[in-house]
């Protein structure tokens, strides 16, 4: 919405009429309003409500028989879905979503019922997992990207912990796997959303999935790759059975990202939705990530790992540029300097050093900018014709 | 947003469904599976509630079982420790990894580090009865009811303290 102060200066510089700056004050005040804090409020209700529908059935409600229990949670069920059918039929999305909100937590909780009811075994991931794929159609029809999303973190990350359980290798060796695969995962199963199924929430669910377990692979390959590497080196060895292989083994995993991100690289090339500059800023990303996983491999210096690290955050921020997303770009410039500056203190250690090093460092930054700034135009366009 | 009435009504049916359809087999488990008892042990009443369900080991009374070690092999990564092992209640004989032609009844579980599990260790008892439960099961012998499927997979049916349905007590 156009503030009225700058509608008054827009007047002032003879730019627009005043009866121009009063159509536009009208057809301003007709918009709607934003919904997102209405819808905020409304979801946090109902997420309160599931809570403590999950804490009834946990609390043992031993006061009905079990028939009727189940009976009561299955008919709470049909009369929110067909409340739903008529809201769909209404046209009123915001309620729409509110109350499919509710209907997935029932459905949850129909699941803690049943398992409590005929005592079920089981862990929690188990549930999520069961409960991810029985809702997978009703998350299709939500209107906003809200619920898509919370589907897509809930069973991301179950289906992350039933593998982190079920495979019989550290925890430390579990993460490597993880963090190398997860990104691609996410990356190609927003592709299959995209092509086959043409649904744009769930399809930008998985997007924001790809791009936060990307960061996440990152940090976590950053923070932890002197333990990675003697993960893979030496403690992966503890198994005197077959000794190097462990090795093979992250090797080959690392041929099959190659292989993934290759395939990736292809589709970013093909796709007519990215700009050039974007393809060139996607591509190194692929290229820097490979290279951060690779240097696991060998006994790479912190300095090296911290140079992918802010290569990354600074070509995330740019890419974010791009797609004018300012306050991401912001967030993963910040992440950068952060990463930069504790780099500093890795790399020099003394704080007279570390001093001297961020100075100069301040000043190319500056210089940087100012160059990059009056070259902008030149060196985009470039770039353009370069990639295309 | 999804145009089609009669996707959106399918999409939203299949949750129900779903979840009726867990129910019935269930239940149906419940109803036409063997009828069997064990005694249950190895419970510390003082940890025992884990929450509000009891957590325990079922007394099979088969001599041996998960005591042979798992053979080991090549590095493989992606397997679990777990062997899959089947107990003839016939003959209370241990199988593993098929199940027993000639047993009339048998259970399905896996020895997971010297202990079997039939995913059945667990039950849930309500909030307001668990002290006196634990009570009641510190001084009396307690058993399990177990519905068994003719595939071996079994469901607590009941728990009993000296022979009787715990909701029976006073």
């Amino acid at each position: 919405m156009i503030k009225e102060k700058i509608l008054n200066e827009w007047v002032s510089h003879h730019l627009i009429t005043q009866q121009q700056a009063n159509n536009i004050k009208d057809y301003e005040s007709k918009k709607p309003e934003n919904r997102w804090l209405i819808y905020g409020l409304l979801a946090l209700g109902i997420m309160v409500i599931g809570i403590g529908i999950v804490s009834l059935i946990a609390a043992n409600w031993d006061l009905i028989s079990y028939p009727a229990k189940l009976a009561i949670n299955i008919i709470l069920l049909i009369v929110s879905a067909a409340t739903l059918f008529r809201l769909w039929k209404s046209k009123n999305d915001i309620a729409y979503d509110t109350l499919l909100l509710f209907f997935l937590f029932l459905c949850l909780g129909c699941i803690g019922l049943i398992s409590q009811v005929y005592s079920i075994g089981g862990e929690l991931y188990q549930a999520l997992l069961f409960w991810s794929a029985i809702t997978f159609s009703a998350i299709l029809t939500a209107n906003y990207l809200f619920i898509p999303l919370i589907w897509v973190f809930t069973c991301l990350s179950s289906s992350l912990y039933c593998f982190s359980v079920n495979v019989e290798w550290g925890y430390d060796k579990i993460v490597i796997i993880e963090c190398l695969l997860l990104p691609f995962v996410c990356a190609f199963l927003s592709l299959i959303t995209k092509r086959f199924l043409n649904q744009l929430n769930l399809e930008k669910s998985f997007r924001i999935s790809t791009v936060v377990s990307l960061v996440c692979a990152i940090i976590v390959n950053d923070a932890l790759h002197p333990q990675l590497q003697r993960s893979i080196v030496s403690a992966f060895e503890d198994f005197y059975l077959w000794g190097h292989e462990a090795t093979l083994l992250y090797i080959k995993l690392l041929l099959l990202t190659c292989c993934f991100a290759g395939l990736l690289a292809i589709y970013i090339k093909r796709d007519i939705n990215y700009r050039p500059i974007q393809k060139l800023l996607l591509w190194s990303m692929l290229l820097d990530f490979l290279l951060q996983f690779s240097l696991a491999l060998v006994n790479g210096y912190d300095v090296i790992y911290a140079t992918s690290t802010i290569f990354m955050l600074l070509l995330l921020a740019i890419y974010f540029v791009s797609i004018e997303s300012k306050k991401l770009f912001h967030l993963f410039l910040f992440f950068a300097g952060i990463r930069f500056f504790i780099l500093y203190f890795q790399a020099l250690g003394g704080l007279a050093t570390t001093g001297l090093g961020l100075i100069t460092s301040g000043i190319f930054i500056i210089a940087l900018t100012i160059l990059w700034h009056k070259n902008r135009k030149s060196l985009v366009s470039f770039i353009e014709r370069y990639v295309s | 947003m999804i145009q089609n009435k009669k996707l959106i009504f399918v999409f939203l049916l299949i949750p129900i469904v779903s979840l009726l359809t867990l129910i019935c087999y269930r239940e149906y488990r419940l109803r036409t599976g063997y009828e069997a008892t064990f005694p249950i042990y190895g419970y510390d009443p003082r940890d025992l509630l884990s929450g509000h369900y009891l957590t325990f080991q079922i007394q099979f009374d088969a001599p041996e079982l998960c005591s042979n070690p798992v053979s080991s092999k090549a590095f493989q990564p992606f397997r679990v420790r777990k062997t899959l092992t089947y107990i003839c209640l016939d003959d209370r004989k241990i199988y593993l990894y098929q199940p027993p032609k000639s047993c009339h009844v048998f259970i399905k579980g896996f020895c997971h580090y010297n202990r079997f599990e039939t995913g059945v260790e667990r039950y849930y008892i309500p909030e307001n009865k668990a002290t006196e439960l634990q009570k009641q099961i510190n001084n009396k012998n307690a058993s399990i009811v177990l519905s068994i499927s003719p595939n071996g997979q079994a469901q607590i049916k009941d728990l009993l303290i000296d022979g009787k349905p715990w909701r029976n007590l006073k």
